[in-house]
C-alpha cells in the first residue's frame, strides 16, 4: 500500500479502511462465488483538478455504481467495472457459464447496482461496529459513461466544498476470471477529523 | 391453492434470484416492486401471504414500508432482507413486526427455511 508525502489519514483511519475493504471482499466474494480480494492501491490526498486530471489519462468506458454513505461520518463509494466484465459479473451472479450475458440489460445494469449496494453496506457495517458511528448507503445510482467523466460528476459536490480529497484506491484479484474492477472511497474531509480522533481500536 | 409471496427489492437482479429460490418451493410469486412505496401499494393490491422486503429503497425505505404493512394488517408476514447488518436495523424491524432478518448476500438454503419458517411450513 503506498501513501502520498501529504497523507492524512492517521493509522487509525487506514486500519477500519483496511477491515471495512476486507469485509467488502468477503461479501463480493459471496455474491460473485468467485475468490476475490480486494487491494489497496493508495491511501492519498491531493487538489482535486489533480485527481481528476489523473484519471483522465486512464479514462474507459465503465459501468459504475455510486452509493453515498449517510451519517455521522458521510462518505462517497464508487464502484467501477470496465463495460464487458459487466456481462462477467452479471454471469457470474447468477451462477452461469461467462459469456451467456453478452448484451447490456436490465440484470447487468442491476448486477452493478447490488455490488455496489452489497459492498458499501458491508464498509458502513464495519465503521458502524468498530466506531460506533452511524453510516448507512443511500440507493445507489447505476451509470454508464467514461471513467473520468464519472468521477468527475461524483465528485463535484465534493470540490464545492473542498479543494482535496481523500482517495482510497483499490483493485480487485478475481482468480481466474480476468474482470477488473475498481473501488473508491471518498470520505468528507470532516469525516476523516471525526475517524481521525477516534481512539482505543 | 399456494401461498403467495410479494417480492419488494430495487435490485431486479435479486428480485430475479428470490424468485428462483422460492418458485421451487410451491410458492406464486404474486407482485414485485422496485420501492417502498410500491410494496404498499402492491401489498393492498394482492394482499400477499409473504412480503419479502429489502431496507435500502428510492423514494420510500423497508423499515417504513415494513411499519405502514403493519398497519393495514398487523398480522402481515414481512421477511427483512438486506445488506444492513447492523443492530439497530435488526431491533427496529424486528420490534416494529417483521417476521425475520436476513443479511444480504444469502444464502439459498437460509432463505427457503426462513421464508417456509414465516408461513409456517418448516418442519424441524
Amino acid at each position: 500500500m503506498n501513501e502520498s508525502k501529504n497523507i492524512k489519514f492517521n493509522k487509525t483511519v487506514q486500519l477500519i479502511t483496511k477491515m471495512s475493504l476486507d469485509m467488502a471482499s468477503v461479501v463480493f466474494s459471496k455474491l460473485t462465488k468467485t475468490d476475490a480480494k480486494i487491494i489497496i492501491d493508495k491511501i492519498y490526498s491531493d487538489d482535486i483538478s489533480n485527481i481528476s486530471e489523473n484519471m483522465n489519462k486512464n479514462s474507459k468506458e465503465v459501468m459504475a455504481s455510486l452509493v453515498n454513505l449517510v451519517g455521522d461520518t458521510p462518505m462517497k463509494f464508487l464502484f467501477m467495472v470496465p463495460l464487458n466484465d459487466s456481462l462477467k459479473l452479471t454471469d457470474l451472479i447468477l451462477e452461469k457459464k461467462i459469456g451467456t450475458h453478452n448484451e447490456f440489460n436490465m440484470y447487468v445494469e442491476s448486477s452493478v447496482q447490488e455490488i455496489g449496494n452489497i459492498m458499501a453496506s458491508a464498509i458502513c457495517n464495519v465503521f458502524v461496529t468498530t466506531c460506533k458511528i452511524k453510516l448507512v448507503p443511500a440507493p445507489p445510482i447505476v451509470m454508464k459513461d467514461f471513467s473520468s467523466t464519472i468521477f468527475q460528476e461524483y465528485t463535484f459536490d465534493l470540490a464545492m466544498e473542498q479543494n482535496e480529497m481523500l482517495v482510497v484506491e483499490s483493485h480487485f484479484d478475481l482468480t481466474n476470471c480476468g474482470i477488473n474492477c475498481s473501488l473508491f472511497l471518498l470520505p468528507y474531509l470532516e469525516s476523516n477529523k471525526i475517524l481521525s480522533s477516534i481512539e482505543g481500536l | 391453492m399456494s401461498k403467495s409471496i410479494l417480492i419488494a427489492d430495487d435490485a431486479p437482479i435479486i428480485r430475479l434470484m428470490l424468485k428462483d429460490i422460492i418458485t421451487p418451493l410451491g410458492y406464486q410469486i404474486v407482485a414485485e416492486a422496485a420501492n417502498g412505496e410500491e410494496a404498499i401499494q402492491k401489498y393492498k393490491e394482492f394482499k400477499p401471504d409473504l412480503v419479502t422486503m429489502d431496507i435500502i429503497m428510492p423514494i420510500k425505505n423497508g423499515i417504513e414500508a415494513l411499519s405502514e404493512i403493519l398497519k393495514l394488517n398487523p398480522k402481515a408476514k414481512v421477511l427483512m432482507i438486506s445488506a444492513i447488518d447492523q443492530k439497530e436495523y435488526l431491533t427496529k424491524a424486528i420490534k416494529i413486526g417483521a417476521t425475520d432478518y436476513i443479511v444480504k448476500p444469502f444464502e439459498e438454503a437460509k432463505v427457503q427455511i426462513a421464508i417456509k419458517k414465516a408461513l409456517g411450513d418448516h418442519k424441524l
